[in-house]
């Protein structure tokens, strides 16, 4: 993995969310907490569950999936 | 040392007194976040040359949006990564994986001739297969692929695992390049062609129940026999799948006439069986 990379565990994925005034909604998804009724997608357009969200970059914040394929999208965005 | 790492040092010493000289010291190359009761409030591994930061350890009078805003500055300010740790390791797994021969073999091949969406699928799919061969657990890797891309991403991981990159379609590419009017939309056709029929292959599935195998490979008989294929493939990786292919080619298959088993192989805990097919004197049982 490349230099400038902060890794967290699940038990710090709530700390992580609200740092970027995320929460999640009843059905698990990711949701702004000052605008709960509209779930923030991935680059994929999908919306993320709270407990896939692998990633957090720069660039208009950038939410990606923990899909093997998203992943394998920011592998090449890292590159 | 990034700013945000220092600020937060900081701010642990002049908001809650923390003694943080040896942090300060400390040679950092990456972070880790975690919540844990047990441990003390930093760690520096020396070898690995991480800091873990335990934000259940903070002072409760450390301010918590503080923390936060460090975190988002990080990101956004600081252009790092904020990645899940798991996700993190398939990562540089994945790199890893690409980097072997197997794999750049197909990828070179094939990058030319398949659209952006199939080529991630098949990266993907033979990173799949190369911790298949580990002995490692592919399924939710798997429903992955499926999930995002469908039916396709389902038919390419099936290709690739049973090896029909490498066996069929790149020796069908090399083949159909030697004729002068080859062209890369016939070979696409052709790819596409195999892709979305599985032509020759029934792939025997965990799910799938004994009654479900035969009538699967039943059918695709009739269908290739209709279509004008002479032959069939069937994959099964697995003990249980190998059990229920061998079960149905023995139980109904052996009595049609116009069907013979040409090749069995069994490597590992994959089969691969092909029966050959003649429309003539094809008859079901």
């Amino acid at each position: 993995m490349a230099k400038k990379v902060i890794t967290f565990d699940d038990s710090a994925r709530n700390h992580v969310m609200a740092s970027f005034g995320l929460t999640a909604d009843n059905d698990g998804y990711l949701v702004e907490k000052t605008n709960r009724s509209n779930r923030v997608i991935s680059i994929n357009g999908d919306p993320i569950k709270a407990d896939r969200l692998a990633s957090i970059k720069k660039g208009s914040l950038q939410l990606f999936n923990s899909d093997l394929p998203s992943l394998i999208q920011l592998a090449d965005r890292l590159k | 040392m990034p700013p945000w790492y220092k600020d937060l040092l900081s701010n642990l010493k002049n908001l809650v007194n923390v003694d943080v000289k040896d942090f300060l010291k400390s040679e950092v190359n990456n972070y880790h976040i975690t919540v844990n009761l047990q441990a003390p409030l930093i760690q520096v591994d020396p070898k690995t040359k991480k800091a873990i930061i335990n934000l259940g350890a903070l002072p409760p009078e450390f301010p918590r949006e503080k923390i936060q805003q460090l975190i988002r500055d990080a990101v956004l300010k600081e252009d790092h990564l904020l990645i899940e740790e798991h996700a993190a390791q398939t990562i540089d797994e994945f790199r890893q994986t690409e980097t072997e021969t197997n794999v750049l073999s197909v990828l070179k091949e094939l990058t030319e001739y398949v659209t952006p969406t199939d080529l991630i699928i098949l990266r993907a799919s033979l990173y799949l297969r190369e911790k298949f061969k580990k002995g490692e657990s592919i399924k939710t890797l798997k429903e992955d692929i499926i999930y995002r891309y469908g039916d396709r991403g389902r038919k390419i991981t099936n290709l690739c695992s049973a090896g029909y990159f490498e066996k069929t379609i790149i020796p069908l590419l090399k083949e159909m390049k030697t004729d002068h009017r080859f062209s890369k939309e016939k070979f696409i056709q052709t790819y596409n062609l195999i892709v979305e029929e599985s032509g020759f292959a029934v792939f025997v599935s965990g799910r799938m129940g004994d009654a479900k195998v035969e009538s699967e490979i039943v059918d695709k008989i009739k269908s290739n026999i209709k279509y004008g294929v002479p032959f069939i493939h069937i994959h099964g990786l697995g003990t249980e799948n190998i059990k229920k292919i061998r079960s149905a080619i023995d139980g109904k298959l052996v009595k049609m006439t116009g069907v013979e088993k040409t090749s069995d192989e069994k490597t590992g805990n994959a089969i691969y069986i092909r029966l050959e097919l003649d429309p003539d004197k094809f008859e079901a049982a």
